[in-house]
């Protein structure tokens, strides 16, 4: 799947539960009439939500870093360091990252059951 | 008067005595507003005495304007259905005397009824509501409406005139039996359980989606046993000049909307942005839009910024009120592993299939009934849930309560924190007092401030556009009162933001702004959001412009702040909007007058120099005016905004953002700015010159009498 190697159950788990409030990843939403919000992110799954949005705001090589070091998934967070290395822009980033993640979470249910 | 019906309605609910005022007395603020502060400022300080330091939004002699315009119940476009309401509310911290406004069709309905505003003084003994049908006016028990939600309120109250429920063909309307008939609703304005159990992020809710929620007058309202005001009215009014209105209106649809037989996705995508005229029906919600729904516009407006739906949930609700709970975000419930995609597509789609229950618009509605502001909301649910995870806010910790954070995202959770806040219930007694009251109550205040994990970072209220990057909107803040909620400079950041291509350099777009901005408009500099220039004297101009067109055009003339000034404009030719001609066109052809664009931004300075006098009295210093400890501590968080910058002389577009405020320079813009007003720059205060040059000699003699009037 997207030559992203199945998880195991414990870190399909893992990544499919939540950090802690210190591990949290910040993220924003621009809303073309609503402003701009501030949302903490506690999972992949509400990082995949936040990149879902129309204008997502999230530095990607930090969140590259937080999948790495907060959530232990060195593949994930190898694939997205080379799309960030290879797309120029949020424009086209963070959509890429986004497929990526969703790949991720549909292998880690898969593995859950 | 042209424009104007004459009269305004005047009921004190202590004495049951009911009066008018002459609106020709107040026919210099242009309407709104203007004439809002200048009634409140005549009653409270003029026949009262009162001492302003001495009394709080729930204090009995409080009183409560609720205005039109000229425009009002006209063809004015995007102008004809404002109604602004002001007194001293109980949201902000402190509670300054403030501003709402609302939508919808009370106030062309108040104008046929023949009244061009309304003054509410003193306190009912007992819970009452309003029954005005055109001249006739009767103050009634509220027993059996007290307790209701807001739409239960309304349905009764067009059951007790209507007969039924209000459907049907023409009706008599009058108490005296004159013939006078009517096929509308009335028009209602109403509280909820939040506003009669004074929590003060109470709002004032009108039909399905209708909002007054700054300033926490639902709550200002239930303090004074009000729980509802409705009007029917059969009259019309008096338009000086009825072709030159259509025409203008002709006019400005065919040269400033969007046309669909030029339709361009791109560009379609702008015509929803607030301060852009619209020309077809565009819901400014972000939920799905369903296939069954159609339009729903406030009276006389050819937007239509809200819709209605099959089935029924989220009806007529609109930008905050369908974000607060933005359950794509906060979606728990929906578990990954309860799909069974396997695309990201499929995973989306099922995450969001429309078989599933729509939280958000359910929310929505929650927000509407009980009267709740959704703007707190959206700040205080990500609070609640960072304080949850944190460990201490949850079942048997040290903020004790039953929130169930399994459901977040969910209908169980939003349903529980809304019943809590609106009746008080537990920690839902701190939450009614706003989360900046909340927060102090919990002891968090301090560090939650210095940290920014509760983003309330003005007056005690939440952060809409970040004080760091969009200068005039979080300045203007601080100088005023509320979140300014004025949209016209968001085009400057969003579409160089968000565009591929763009399409003026910066100093067009710059300039294009600047050009209409009497009386600066030889400052282009004005629009430079560059580190450099974010403290200097052009900045100050930027600010005290926005405050001044806001006064006028916004919140006297009542354009609707969705749609003016409309600067830059996809469909117009050379993207130039029609902010400068349009305005004073349609004021003129409605009144007669000969106002010109400068001239409205002449009496909106006038208009916020007299609020400013108002803070005085109630006790504003300079030294109160200061964001949050986290704005000058910190960086702002992203996005970084695509900004037009000016270094060296040239003109570019940079991205801003990730720049903390610095105390010293805020201070220093504050002097430039209270310099630029003519107000002393040690206190803030206004002086005797700048407001004898306004024609305020009398409020320079009330500010004199308690030793606040600014040194010369």
């Amino acid at each position: 799947m997207k030559n992203l190697t199945a998880p195991s159950r414990d870190v399909a788990l893992q990544l499919l539960g939540e950090v802690s409030f210190e591990d949290r990843l910040i993220g924003s939403l621009l809303h073309l009439r609503a402003g701009v919000r501030t949302v903490s992110l506690y999972s992949l799954e509400e990082v995949f939500l936040l990149l879902k949005e129309p204008y997502p705001q999230i530095d990607p090589v930090q969140l590259e870093n937080w999948i790495r070091t907060t959530l232990h998934d060195g593949e994930l967070a190898d694939r997205i360091k080379t799309v960030i290395l290879q797309e120029e822009g949020d424009r086209n980033i963070l959509p890429a990252i986004r497929d990526l993640v969703g790949w991720r979470l549909i292998q880690c249910k898969q593995v859950t059951g | 008067m042209n424009g104007y019906t004459g009269k305004i309605l005047r009921i004190n609910l202590t004495s049951g005595v009911i009066s008018d005022l002459d609106t020709s007395d107040y026919e210099e603020w242009g309407g709104g507003h203007g004439m809002g502060s200048a009634i409140f400022w005549d009653i409270v300080l003029g026949e009262k005495q009162v001492d302003l330091s001495t009394i709080d939004g729930f204090h009995e002699e409080n009183v409560i304007t609720v205005m039109t315009s000229p425009l009002t119940g006209t063809m004015a476009l995007g102008a004809s259905a404002r109604t602004e309401i002001q007194g001293i509310g109980v949201q902000s911290y402190p509670e300054w005397f403030t501003r709402s406004g609302i939508g919808g069709r009370f106030g062309p309905m108040l104008k046929y009824a023949g009244w061009d505003g309304l003054v509410i003084e003193g306190t009912a003994k007992n819970p009452v509501w309003i029954d005005i049908r055109d001249g006739e006016v009767q103050i009634k028990d509220a027993a059996s409406l007290w307790g209701l939600d807001t739409w239960q309120t309304q349905e009764k109250i067009w059951e007790e005139i209507d007969g039924e429920s209000g459907n049907g063909g023409w009706r008599e309307i009058s108490t005296e039996g004159n013939g006078t008939r009517s096929t509308q609703k009335p028009a209602v304005l109403t509280i909820g359980p939040a506003g009669e159990n004074l929590c003060r992020v109470a709002a004032i809710i009108h039909d399905a989606g209708n909002g007054s929620g700054q300033g926490g007058f639902g709550a200002v309202w239930g303090s004074k046993n009000l729980k509802a005001i409705s009007v029917m009215g059969t009259g019309n009014i008096h338009v000086n000049d009825p072709n030159e209105l259509m025409e203008s209106r002709i006019w400005a649809i065919e040269n400033f909307t969007y046309s669909l037989d030029l339709y361009d996705a791109e560009k379609a995508k702008w015509a929803t942005m607030p301060s852009n005229l619209r020309s077809y029906p565009s819901p400014l919600v972000t939920w799905e839009r369903p296939q069954e729904g159609r339009p729903q516009a406030c009276m006389g407006c050819q937007a239509g910024c809200r819709s209605r739906y099959s089935p029924r949930d989220g009806n007529e609700s609109s930008c905050k009120e369908s974000y607060y709970y933005n359950a794509k975000v906060l979606l728990r419930n929906l578990h990954v592993a309860h799909n069974t995609a396997e695309t990201p597509e499929e995973l989306l789609q099922q995450l969001y299939s429309s078989d599933l229950p729509d939280p958000q618009k359910q929310a929505a509605d929650l927000a509407q009934k009980f009267g709740i502001n959704a703007a707190e909301l959206e700040t205080g649910i990500p609070y609640l849930r960072d304080l949850h995870k944190m460990g201490v806010l949850g079942q048997g910790k040290e903020i004790d309560c039953d929130l169930p954070f399994d459901q977040l995202g969910g209908n169980a959770f939003i349903e529980r924190l809304v019943h809590m806040i609106a009746y008080r219930e537990g920690i839902g007694d701190d939450m009614a007092e706003g989360f900046f009251r909340a927060a102090e109550r919990w002891g968090r205040l301090d560090e939650d401030m210095q940290t920014g994990l509760l983003n309330n970072c003005h007056w005690g209220l939440g952060m809409h556009y970040d004080p760091r990057v969009s200068l005039e909107w979080g300045y203007g803040t601080i100088l005023g009162d509320r979140d300014i909620n004025e949209h016209g400079f968001n085009p400057l950041y969003m579409i160089p933001t968000l565009t591929q291509e763009q399409p003026l350099s910066a100093e067009d777009f710059a300039k294009m702004f600047a050009d209409r901005m009497p009386p600066f408009e030889d400052d282009p500099l004005m629009l430079d959001y560059s580190d450099e220039n974010m403290y200097s004297e052009h900045i100050c101009k930027l600010v005290a412009w926005h405050r001044y067109y806001g006064r006028f055009w916004i919140q006297s003339a009542l354009y609707c702040d969705f749609q003016y000034p409309d600067f830059f404009n996809w469909s117009a030719e050379g993207y130039t909007g029609i902010t400068g001609q349009g305005e004073q066109r349609f004021f003129n052809a409605v009144t007669g007058k000969n106002l010109t664009f400068e001239e409205g931004i002449a009496i909106g300075k006038k208009i916020w120099t007299l609020d400013h006098a108002i803070w005085t009295l109630q006790g504003r210093h300079r030294d109160d005016v200061h964001f949050a400890d986290y704005i000058y501590d910190k960086p702002a968080r992203p996005p970084k905004f695509r900004m037009p910058v000016n270094r060296n002389g040239q003109w570019e577009y940079d991205r801003i953002g990730e720049r903390p405020l610095d105390r010293t320079q805020f201070e220093d813009f504050k002097t430039r700015y209270y310099e630029l007003e003519g107000w002393d720059p040690q206190t803030g205060w206004p002086t005797r010159s700048t407001l004898e040059s306004l024609g305020l000699g009398n409020v320079a003699d009330e500010l004199e009498k308690e030793g606040r009037l600014g040194e010369e």
